[in-house]
């Protein structure tokens, strides 16, 4: 009975997530096409392939342009309208885990099944999956859902901004500022949040992002909530409550930002445990805990921009619950030669997991004591890797798309229609899936023009070939 | 070359024909000369700019308002013809190296009551027309009632020093690597590159009074540290300069973005800060020209940024360098190129921009030695302006005159731009405004309200932008 609930509340929260979906879906317009040179194109995609390369239609052409695929850096497909329902039960259970593999994809879907040589899953985007054992890394086991609350950004309409100043617009996938000013939206924000987004600046820049936010257009120090204040060179971690003013809980320095112009911070907030992490292109910055408990009770989360004169530019946001891990907490195991769990208990047992069937499971302890773990136990899944599995490195024709709703797969390509995009993936296999779950795809993964200005061989090519995502 | 009209009237009918062909192999020399100087094999290095902010690289093959802009992005490829009006601006790689802003002799720099702007050989000067050649084409012809001023270049001397042209002679130090990565300058075709913190510094024998002029482009946070009179050639470390091997005194002058300020630094002696400034001199920018001009006598330090004075210093406890080399520290904050390093000896004056006296009554010349005279300017002839004053007329040789300000010549109204509107953009500086006739053959050909038909190399130009008044 309690499992029936616990499985009703899921799907209402999933129900949830669809529904802010399908409402922030807008006319976009235009897909985005980006080559090595620097050229940078709006349009629609005709077809892709990497015998034809790209032919792609541009809304100021007589005729269709043709590019070959070694130009291409990326391209941004506007977000389309939610496919058709599929049944709840189904739709519910789709974003249970996440999963990890060698070659950097990140996936979210269902596991259905495992052994010691394969690993078997049911993804929306792509139907059922079955990768080799080896490239997994790890599974995270996502007990509050994976709820997406926000993606996008897709207009400035979308958003509250402030009257004046406000310098923020919207561009090709991206809020944009280039003055002072704040944007913020109700993002439905309950008891957890994780707020990814890329950030890209010039010069310097001054960004407070303020989570748990109840007004959405000016700092409110008579409303609670939490802000982090990021600049180039450290982040500081501040609470606001009423009656009590602003209170500095935290910062931290991390010069590593110094030479770069582009970040994906990813910001967290869990309401029951009162704790708060940073994290800088998957980097665990700092975590912080909130003394007082949680205080703040708004469910919108504002971007200000406080630096005169400094451009900055946010895309890919993605806003989900979170379930109050860290990654690093098993990731960063002390023993590499065992698998490792993180049980909802906390304990976290050293071992090899022997499979995964009918909801449980099969694992041996390192006093090779078997024992079977209901997966609602179970919280992450580390696995250990005796040696470097070939192909791990991006081959140089695969490329990288991100899907809607998180997650990344990188294959090497066959045919990319309208509607369906196939290839074949090192982990999976020949993969196929409709090519609207697809928002970005990214190519020439290992082009030198890709790797940052200080790894240049041709200095003139950090001013000649910008080529910013 | 001059071609005067009396000259062309003088010619035979067999005469002017051998001057047509003389002119068109004139301009097919220059064409092939354009085209065989190009940096690479594609020649593919323009960029197209559309209304929408899009951009795509390759090469102008023909512009017209009737046929729309044909534009060869891809050698395996067909052009692609985009729609005129959706055409905003064309930068143009300039195969023709321009000609730095360096003086030249008898050089000067015209503006007209449009904002054209361009640079020249003036030649004569009549009551009502003036003439003046380009070095991109025929002489010009214009009314003396749009003349709203000329400056002419300073009289060209031998530099001190000019370069970079390798590392020869520049002493690369080791930053001490605090917070930031260190590294060292490269050099690269005609410049020096940082990406990380990095030293380099030259013992440049600068005199008493010296200008030190270079061009500064960065990606990312500038924050550049320039030595002035220095006797160390390796970077020092400000917060612990006494602990340093034994140095002279220097001044430090920091460029960064949102601020500049000179330091006087001396071993034993506390920093003193001159001044702090903040500017929006390297704001919303990517490059710049710095002019530096130093006075010992005075105790003066000016910097000029594109031309614009931004601040004076003054140590009023007297010159404290005791060096003659300069020292360039980047903070490591982001990606600098450095280049067009030009070291000469300095009068100590700062001119004055021209101004645009369109409420005046009469004419004022400014001398090279400082003093003004105001009447009404007559004719230029032979190297010689004749000047009505109240009490009579003068004749002075042009080689004496550092600019002249015309009177009642206000600028133009703008009107809204026509559909063949176009603002041309030399590569050297300046610029023109036209109606497009046609872009054809790497010609741009076109009706200028004050010059008539006009016909233009388009390598002269960098950028071409479109509807603009």
């Amino acid at each position: 009975m309690a499992r029936h609930k616990l499985r009703a509340r899921r799907i209402g929260l999933a129900l949830l997530g669809t529904a802010a979906l399908a409402l922030r879906v807008e006319a976009d317009g235009d897909g985005l096409v980006r080559l090595l040179n620097g050229s940078a194109l709006h349009g629609e995609m005709s077809s892709l392939s990497p015998a034809e390369g790209l032919v792609w239609k541009h809304p100021h052409a007589t005729e269709a342009l043709r590019f070959p695929f070694s130009s291409l850096v990326l391209i941004r497909f506007p977000l389309r309208q939610p496919r058709a329902e599929k049944p709840e039960t189904a739709k519910a259970e789709m974003t249970q885990c996440r999963f990890r593999f060698a070659n950097g994809d990140e996936v979210y879907g269902k596991i259905a099944e495992m052994d010691d040589s394969f690993l078997k899953m049911e993804t929306e985007f792509g139907g059922s999956l079955r990768a080799s054992r080896k490239q997994v890394q790890s599974i995270a086991f996502l007990q509050n859902g994976y709820r997406v609350l926000y993606e996008g950004p897709n207009s400035v309409d979308e958003w509250v901004r402030s009257k004046s100043p406000n310098g923020w617009s919207y561009q090709d996938g991206a809020l944009n500022v280039t003055n002072r000013g704040v944007i913020g939206r109700d993002m439905k924000l309950e008891s957890s949040a994780r707020l990814a987004f890329d950030l890209r600046w010039e010069g310097n820049f001054q960004l407070t992002v303020t989570m748990h936010a109840e007004t959405l257009d000016r700092h409110d120090y008579r409303k609670g909530a939490y802000l982090f204040a990021l600049t180039p060179s450290y982040a500081s971690f501040r609470r606001v409550q009423p009656g009590s003013g602003t209170m500095t809980l935290g910062d931290v320095q991390f010069p590593h930002l110094a030479n770069k112009t582009k970040t994906r911070f990813d910001l967290r907030s869990h309401r029951d445990k009162a704790i708060f992490a940073l994290l800088a292109d998957g980097e665990v910055i700092a975590s912080w805990k909130d003394a007082r408990g949680f205080v703040a009770q708004g469910s919108g989360i504002s971007f200000s921009a406080s630096a005169h004169q400094s451009a900055l530019s946010l895309s890919r946001i993605l806003v989900t619950e979170w379930d109050g891990h860290l990654e690093s907490e098993l990731e960063s195991a002390d023993n590499p030669s065992s698998d490792g769990l993180l049980l909802v208990n906390r304990d976290q047992p050293k071992g090899q997991v022997q499979g995964i069937r009918d909801g449980r499971l099969r694992f041996r302890l390192r006093n090779r004591l078997d024992v079977g773990i209901p997966l609602e136990r179970v919280r992450q899944i580390y696995f250990h890797r005796p040696e470097e599995p070939e192909n791990e490195a991006l081959a140089d024709k695969e490329i990288r798309v991100s899907l809607s709703g998180g997650g990344s797969l990188s294959f090497a390509l066959t045919e990319w229609t309208k509607e369906v995009v196939r290839g074949v993936s090192s982990t999976f296999g020949p993969v196929e899936f409709q090519s609207d779950s697809v928002r970005l795809a990214s190519f020439n993964l290992n082009h030198p023009l890709r790797r940052p200005p200080s790894a240049q061989e041709n200095p003139e090519d950090i001013w000649n070939f910008p080529t910013e995502e | 070359m001059e071609i005067k009209r009396k000259d062309l009237a003088s010619l035979g009918k067999l005469g002017k024909r051998w001057l047509g062909v003389w002119l068109a192999l004139a301009g097919m020399c220059r064409l092939l000369a354009a085209l065989s100087a190009e940096p690479d094999a594609s020649g593919l290095r323009d960029m197209l700019r559309l209304t929408n902010g899009d951009r795509l690289v390759g090469r102008i093959l023909s512009a017209s308002p009737q046929k729309g802009v044909f534009w060869q992005y891809d050698s395996n490829f067909p052009p692609a013809n985009f729609r005129y009006l959706a055409l905003r601006e064309i930068d143009l790689a300039n195969f023709q190296q321009p000609e730095t802003s360096n003086p030249q002799p008898g050089r000067s720099a015209i503006r007209l009551s449009n904002g054209d702007e361009l640079v020249g050989h003036l030649r004569e000067v009549t009551a009502s027309k003036a003439v003046f050649e380009t070095p991109h084409g025929e002489a010009l012809r214009f009314p003396r009632n749009r003349w709203q001023w000329i400056v002419f270049d300073n009289e060209p001397e031998k530099p001190l020093f000019s370069g970079p042209t390798s590392l020869d002679g520049w002493t690369r130090g080791e930053v001490a690597p605090a917070i930031m990565q260190s590294g060292h300058w490269t050099y690269h075709n005609q410049a020096f590159y940082a990406t990380k913190a990095a030293s380099i510094a030259r013992d440049l024998a600068l005199p008493d009074r010296s200008r030190l002029q270079f061009d500064l482009h960065w990606k990312g946070l500038l924050n550049l540290a320039f030595a002035l009179h220095t006797d160390y050639l390796h970077p020092v470390n400000l917060t612990a300069k006494d602990e340093e091997p034994v140095f002279g005194g220097f001044y430090s002058l920091r460029l960064s973005s949102p601020f500049v300020e000179v330091v006087m630094v001396k071993q034993k002696t506390p920093l003193q800060y001159l001044g702090q400034m903040q500017t929006r001199a390297f704001s919303g920018k990517r490059k710049a020209n710095v002019d530096i001009r130093i006075d010992k006598a005075a105790a003066r330090i000016v910097l000029l940024v594109d031309g614009e004075l931004v601040k004076q210093w003054v140590d009023e406890n007297g010159f404290a360098g005791e060096g003659s080399g300069i020292r360039m520290v980047h903070q490591g904050q982001g990606s600098i190129r450095f280049g067009n390093f030009r070291v000469t000896t300095w009068n100590g004056q700062i001119e004055e921009p021209p101004a645009i006296r369109s409420t005046a009554k009469e004419d004022l010349v400014t001398l090279r030695n400082g003093s003004r005279r105001t009447g009404k300017v007559q004719s230029v002839q032979n190297g010689a302006l004749m000047l009505a004053l109240a009490d009579g007329e003068t004749k002075i040789p042009l080689q004496e005159i550092q600019k002249i300000e015309f009177a009642g010549v206000a600028n133009q109204k703008t009107t809204p731009a026509s559909k063949s509107a176009v603002m041309a953009k030399f590569a050297e500086r300046g610029v023109i405004h036209l109606e497009l006739s046609e872009l054809q053959d790497e010609r741009l050909r076109g009706i200028s309200p004050n010059f008539g038909p006009v016909i233009f190399p388009i390598r002269a130009f960098e950028k071409l932008s479109f509807g603009k008044p």
